[in-house]
């Protein structure tokens, strides 16, 4: 059992926001309330995200154990990706007491103390539920931040802690019987949910999505019951219903802290840590199993909107932030301290980026120039102009890495765990002929449970999807391949994915970059095609140290990190080389080929630990891109 | 007294917001006075005077006039329309609604409409109460058979005379059986009124009414759905709030489920086995408990309630479906999930909407809280639904779907670039900025996105004013990159590939509906971009199947299905932008164009422009693409400088489309001094064409058309009712600069080989000899060379140049001159 904290807000937070609203309510005359904004709420916890001593207290969702018995009702926080946005609830958010005729609210709750019936009066106030999930293909070594800083913390860690200090044991207490009760009534839940949670916590590089995406195609011809219940578990691990009240955040005059702790246009895929109550009252479930009420129509919509808490915990969220990726691990105690060296030092940086070389080119059977472009690729990243999903995408790359003919599902695998110990976010899917044909990869709405499904392809921003065509054989694809290969394609192309609305298809824009393994070049028009000559009798030798690992994280951190630009002496001689070679060959020469040139520029220019391009890196970059034309030539 | 359905209506959390919401801000801190509002309902029924020129039919008073309908049962619904209150207040539409509750100021007409909009379930009852008030008798006897009603109202009409004797018989008190009856309805009489009002009270008004209330939001005289219609709180369905319940709205949004309609009860009646007493049970809410014990007196003395039995026949049902609405596409903000929202329809409102409908919907929005169990579960959350009152279909009304002309600052824009002399090649410029160059491309896609109007003859056979287009050029020539911007700004368009993705292909497929096994025509690709553009990429890989049906739609702008039981025509008055690869990968001059596009002649006479587009190194303009790519890629991953102000000025999508919905509602007549000199040009282009050995183009009485497409286009982007010389020229010099993209593929030099000298030279002396006249003013000769982006100064130096060689003389205002014999007649 997760102990209760001693901290009174984290153990009702509840009580805290009732007291400043009925304080409120009396300094005012007790009107009725006009708006669902509870000025001092917002400041009042805020704290407990951006302060990391005070954050330490509040339990977080992301541990299996802390999301199955912290009890309802305590501050709790969680990171999850957004998957869907379901439509605003409504709800009596604050009503007049039918004893006493003072007005209470019932924000971040999901049930009231009183009966409503009784109420002489109500206000509906409104809050919009995020369905999140863990971050999709978050490699395993990030994924440790979040349970390892908790085994050490006495404060949470706290199951062998029968009869603490009393100052600890009286909520505890208090909560003691509301959550036995809540384990009577989930316990064989609780244990199907414990063996999922097993069952799903497979390494996350070689997940599989495939799979998983079939479970959330072939919901068809269930009983509606099932599609409900299923469609919530197809979607990722620790799933959480996260519900915003009004725009998170107190009052004005916070501009500063708002920017980075708001949740203002928050959007598909991006990741988000919040603040809140948990909601896991056991009523909460009785919208499922067969407890529908006579005449009463339970449509598999209500089931996919209202899992029990059991399965998908409520968060009424207090405050939030949206996380970065590659920001947040550089404020990891293993990254930093490495990356104040990098930042120091050239030398360093040089010395990194050959380790990182050596450790890739592992990877690839020893070769160094696969191993380079391996490299690049890791660092890349695109940007939009405007937030228009028209906008052209700038800075996009992705390789296709041609292995040649005995290049096989083992060669990926290892190709996946090297770079998984490297980057933060990585996927793979598998592209067969099968599988291409079997579903639909791309998103897309299930009206009969107003719900988004088929998640693949959405991807947090900056995660490294891997595509191993190594099984692609020969056949022919059905619309459904042809889809999937077009949606794929997309991805590539223009970094987005589009979500299918059956009447109409929005595209959603991400920061994917793609790498595809091939035995012959890819049918993704891929920008980067590189054939990998490996070297015979390579080994792979034993996995280097965790320490030494950090500091190839931390020197990727770095480069990615980095800011760019271009001198107006360098673009010129870009400018005159650019004319140059279109003369000598005007049909590969072009546009396409000068933004590919200039991003491959970045990318080499920021491995370098350079922040604005340099002549001789895009002297470099020429002699690299010779030798990778000259393979494939031969 | 309280009674079972009393009490559930008390359990309600939802009930005061439900009827009586906005009440709080009506009438500030106090309730509304009902009855007076009800008298202010029944002096605007009464009143109202339709001005008469506005609908063309006289003056009069328009809702009595309804009521009058009603009453002879022509009529279902009385529509009571906010505008008609407003104009009768002294505001206008914005201000009158805005006007904050607080503020005394604003007339009584202008307060009464913002109360109705505010809580509109309330004034509904009133209307409905003032309209039964005023209800007129039937001025014509009714046709037909009395209906099932008019029996059972008679039969009432006997038994409560029968009633009544016995109640004066045996002289018992009426009132409290009465007072039960009524259940959960409104009941406007008090306790004290006296027996005779009850008798009347008895029977719910709802169940003898013929007609639904319904109230239509203000929107100043547009279309419900259209940007003006704010005031009338036309929200996107995302901006639909907590603060908006109980309130009308407006929506727009595409309907994406549609239940079968059911019957609704609003009335039950039940008789009592024993005494045959007869009892009513209104029902507000979606749900109702069915009363089961006889409340009446004769029972309760005998103290044996008798069963009651409910009379389907006695009941009044109405018409109800569900319609689940999701955010239209323009509306989602990027990365967001679309938002759905129900909406009640009942009534003559029923069947209104199919599946996949763009609709606008005016309607309540009401919470409607979980019952029973559902209660419990839900815990606080409410339901919300929208209580339909108004719907109109957007796509029968496409020129007023996103009606951006409404708005004034676009309108201001447009009107201020249209005085503007470069706006057509600014315009093109505009259209997918991100792409360097290729400016006659552009132009001809600005050109394709206004078109021509369409004519009908008198016979009945009509003339396309669609303008076809197809671009062909060597893969990765960003000709999708075209395609998808044309279809993202015009105001209609589709994109879609030759392999059309959807299954349905580009026609029309016949779909079994899932659920109701019912047969259903599915409009494909070029039928839903009726009145737009359909952009077909890989026009080349279209299957053979559908490239037949292409000819019919590009001529006739119909599709014509016979499958499967259903044989019919649809409308589809589309532009197509095709975009193909040459067959061989690379065009082949010696080959003709349709060899080199793998399609039939027949297709490709119907596309007005043909256009190859090309790759070409020229050190000058690879140099200034190179600059312009980079400048894209210097900006740092900040992005707070946008590439838009390195490279030249350009339009947003929206001003682009407002500026081409504009120039859409423009119907050029080409003036019949034109006539000659397009004919002149024609037979000049046969010539040509009959000269050359081994032809590339397909000049037929279609590229006559085409001309006459063009300058009509051409006439339009400049707003004019007259289309003049230069946009023929334009017209013609588009179409040549077509042909020659075509024929020069080969050469890596285009017409810059020519020296632009004597290049100007060609273009003035062929404008005299088509137009037949010997002077050609310098203004006129500015105009011929500008389209093809020669300067004032190069002009000059020509004039200059071949007056000194005594080819022309030239008047002091550098009109050039021919000569008497220097020109062949």
């Amino acid at each position: 059992m997760v102990a209760v904290s001693s901290d009174p807000r984290v153990a009702q937070p509840s009580a805290f926001v009732r007291a400043e609203f009925e304080r409120q309510q009396r300094e005012q005359g007790n009107p009725r309330p006009s708006s669902s904004v509870i000025p001092g709420v917002w400041e009042g916890f805020l704290p407990y995200l951006s302060d990391p001593s005070l954050r330490a207290l509040v339990p977080s969702l992301n541990d299996p154990d802390v999301a199955l018995l912290a009890p309802n009702g305590t501050l709790v926080r969680y990171t999850g990706m957004v998957r869907d946005m379901l439509n605003p609830e409504y709800f009596a958010g604050a009503y007049q007491s039918a004893q006493t005729g003072e007005w209470r609210t019932t924000k971040y709750e999901d049930f009231a103390d009183e009966d409503l019936g009784a109420a002489r009066d109500t206000v509906v106030w409104e809050r919009k539920p995020l369905f999140c999930v863990s971050v999709a293909g978050e490699s395993d070594w990030v994924r440790g931040r979040q349970t390892r800083p908790r085994l050490g913390d006495p404060a949470s860690d706290a199951p062998a802690a029968p009869g603490g200090e009393p100052s600890r044991k009286r909520p505890a207490d208090e909560e003691g019987p509301q959550a036995a009760a809540m384990m009577d009534c989930d316990d064989p839940q609780t244990v199907k949910r414990r063996t999922e949670a097993e069952g799903q916590s497979k390494p996350p590089c070689c997940s599989g999505s495939a799979t998983n995406s079939a479970a959330g195609c072939c919901l068809s011809p269930g009983g509606d019951l099932d599609a409900g219940a299923l469609v919530n578990q197809s979607q990722g691990d620790s799933p959480c219903l996260v519900k915003l009240y009004d725009a998170v955040g107190g009052s004005a005059g916070q501009s500063q802290s708002q920017e980075r702790f708001g949740l203002e246009g928050i959007k598909l895929n991006d990741v988000i840590e919040v603040v809140g109550v948990l909601g896991s009252d056991p009523r909460l479930a009785l919208f499922q199993s067969g407890q529908a009420g006579e005449g009463e129509e339970v449509t598999a919509e209500d089931l996919a909107n209202n899992p029990p808490a059991s399965q998908v915990p409520r968060l009424h969220v207090i405050c939030g932030r949206r996380v970065g990726c590659y920001g947040e691990l550089a404020e990891r105690a293993s990254i930093a301290a490495n990356l104040e060296a990098l930042r120091a030092s050239r030398e360093r940086v040089e010395a990194s980026r050959a380790k990182t070389l050596d450790y890739l080119s592992r990877s690839v059977g020893g070769d160094r120039l696969a191993a380079e472009y391996l490299l690049l690729h890791l660092l890349a990243h695109c940007r939009r102009d405007g937030g228009s999903p028209s906008a052209a995408v700038v800075g996009k790359h992705s390789l296709n890495l041609v292995g040649g003919r005995d290049f096989s599902a083992l060669d990926c695998e290892a190709i996946l765990r090297v770079v998984g110990s490297l980057v933060p976010r990585i996927r793979s899917l598998p592209v067969s002929l099968r599988g291409l044909n079997a579903g639909p990869l791309w998103p897309r709405k299930d009206y009969r449970v107003s719900r988004l499904v088929g998640g693949p392809l959405l991807l947090a921003d900056q995660t490294h999807l891997f595509l191993d065509e190594t099984q692609l054989g020969e056949g022919q694809l059905g619309q459904c391949g042809v889809q999937n290969f077009q949606a794929l394609k997309g991805l590539v192309e223009n970094q987005q994915v589009e979500v299918d609305f059956q009447f109409y298809r929005l595209p959603v824009p991400c920061d994917v970059p793609v790498t595809v393994l091939s035995r012959t070049k890819s049918l993704l028009p891929c920008d980067t095609c590189v054939h990998v000559a490996r070297m015979q009798g390579q080994q792979h030798t034993e996995l280097p140290s965790e320490t030494e690992l950090d500091e190839l994280r931390s020197y990727i951190v770095h480069c990615w990190m980095l800011d760019y630009s271009i001198p107006d002496t360098v673009s010129e001689v870009l400018q005159q080389d650019f004319v140059l070679q279109r003369q000598k060959d005007p049909s590969t020469v072009g546009a396409e080929h000068l933004h590919r040139t200039l991003t491959l520029a970045r990318l080499l220019s920021a491995s370098r630990g350079e922040t604005s391009l340099s002549v001789e890196t895009y002297r470099a970059l020429g002699e690299l891109e010779e030798k990778r034309r000259a393979r494939a030539g031969g | 007294m309280a009674t079972g359905t009393r009490s559930a209506r008390a359990g309600n959390p939802f009930a005061n917001q439900q009827t009586m919401a906005g009440e709080g801000t009506a009438g500030g801190s106090e309730f509304a006075d009902y009855e007076a509002e009800k008298e202010l309902c029944k002096t605007f029924l009464s009143t109202f005077a339709r001005t008469g020129a506005l609908d063309g039919t006289l003056g009069g008073l328009k809702y009595m006039d309804q009521l009058q309908d009603v009453a002879n049962r022509a009529r279902q619904v009385l529509e009571i329309s906010l505008d008609d209150v407003l104009s009768l207040s002294s505001l206008d539409l914005e201000e009158a609604l805005e006007q904050d509750n607080l503020a005394v100021a604003g007339d009584e007409w202008s307060r009464f409409a913002r109360n109705v909009r505010d809580n509109t379930r309330r004034y509904l009852t009133l209307f409905a109460d003032a309209a039964d008030e005023l209800m007129p008798a039937p001025t014509s006897a009714f046709e037909g058979t009395e209906d099932v009603f008019d029996v059972l109202m008679r039969q009432r009409q006997y038994a409560e005379q029968d009633n009544a004797q016995q109640m004066a018989t045996y002289g018992l008190p009426t009132q409290t059986a009465e007072q039960n009856q009524t259940g959960d309805g409104s009941n406007p009489a008090g306790p004290g009124a006296a027996n005779a009002a009850d008798a009347a009270n008895r029977v719910p008004r709802d169940l003898l009414r013929r007609y639904e209330v319904k109230i239509r939001p203000a929107t100043g005289g547009v279309a419900l759905g259209s940007s003006k219609a704010r005031a009338s709180q036309a929200v996107p369905l995302r901006e639909v709030r907590a603060q908006s319940i109980g309130q009308l709205v407006t929506v727009r949004g595409i309907a994406t489920k549609v239940s079968e309609v059911k019957p609704m009860l609003q009335v039950g009646t039940y008789t009592c086995e024993s005494c045959g007493f007869e009892i009513y049970q209104e029902v507000t809410g979606n749900a109702y408990m069915p009363l089961c014990e006889c409340p009446s007196n004769r029972c309760k003395v005998n103290n044996s309630p008798g069963k009651l039995l409910f009379q389907t026949r006695g009941s009044k049902f109405v018409k109800y479906q569900e319609v689940k609405l999701q955010e239209p596409a323009d509306e989602v903000p990027v990365g967001n999930i679309p938002r759905t929202m129900t909406v009640q329809m009942k009534g003559e409102l029923c069947r209104q909407i199919r599946p996949g409908d763009a609709v606008a919907v005016a309607g309540v929005f009401l919470p409607v809280p979980y019952t029973g169990y559902r209660a419990m579960r839900a815990g606080l959350i409410a339901n919300t639904y929208l209580e339909a009152q108004c719907v109109e279909h957007l796509k029968q009304q496409p020129g007023k779907t996103r009606n951006l002309l409404e708005d004034a600052q676009l309108e201001e824009k447009v009107n201020r670039l249209s005085r503007d002399d470069d706006v057509y090649s600014l315009l093109a410029r505009s259209i997918c900025p991100e792409i360097f160059g290729h400016e006659d491309v552009k132009k001809a896609l600005l050109v394709l996105m206004v078109g021509a109007p369409t004519r009908t003859m008198k016979d009945g056979m009509k003339l396309r004013g669609d303008l076809h287009v197809c671009l062909m050029g060597d893969p990765g020539v960003a000709k999708s990159q075209l395609l998808k911007h044309v279809s993202m700004v015009a105001p209609r368009g589709v994109y879609t590939t030759g392999r059309g993705a959807s299954g349905v292909g580009l026609t029309a497929s016949i779909n079994k509906d899932p659920q109701t096994g019912q047969t259903t025509l599915e409009g494909g690709a070029l039928v839903l971009a009726d009145k737009g553009i359909c952009c077909i990429d890989e026009f080349d890989k279209m299957e053979e199947t559908e490239r037949t049906a292409i000819h019919e739609v590009m001529e006739q702008q119909t599709v014509s299905i016979a499958k499967a039981g259903i044989t019919t025509t649809l409308n589809a008055r589309a532009t197509v932008l095709a975009a193909a690869n040459p067959a061989y990968s690379r065009y082949d001059t010696r080959r003709s164009p349709a060899e080199n596009m793998a399609l039939p002649a027949s297709l490709l006479s119907r596309f007005d422009l043909m256009w190859l587009i090309l790759d070409r190194a020229d050190a000058e303009l690879d140099a200034a693409l190179a600059q312009h790519v980079l400048n894209v890629h210097r900006v740092s991953s900040s992005g707070s400088a946008s590439t838009q102000s390195i490279s030249e000025e350009v339009l947003e999508p929206s001003e682009l489309r407002a500026y081409v919905a504009k120039a859409r509602t423009f119907t050029p007549e080409v003036p019949k001094e034109l006539n000659e000199y397009i004919a002149c040009a024609y037979a000049e282009m046969r010539a040509e064409e009959a000269a050359s050995e081994n032809p590339h183009s397909y000049t037929t009485a279609r590229t006559l058309l085409g001309i006459l497409r063009l300058s009509e286009a051409l006439a339009r982007l400049r707003f004019s009712d007259n289309v003049e010389q230069g946009d023929v020229d334009e017209a013609l010099r588009l179409m040549q600069m077509s042909k020659i993209s075509l024929l020069e593929s080969r050469d890596s030099r285009g017409r810059a080989s020519n020296d632009p000298i004597s290049e100007i030279y060609g273009i003035v002396r062929d404008y005299a000899v088509r137009s037949g006249s010997q002077e050609v003013p310098f203004q006129k000769a500015m105009r011929l060379i500008q389209p093809r982006g020669f300067r004032e100064e190069q002009l000059r130096t020509c004039l200059d140049e071949y007056a000194s060689l005594n080819v022309w003389s030239l008047d002091d205002n550098m009109n050039v001159l021919f000569g008497e014999d220097d020109l062949p007649v």
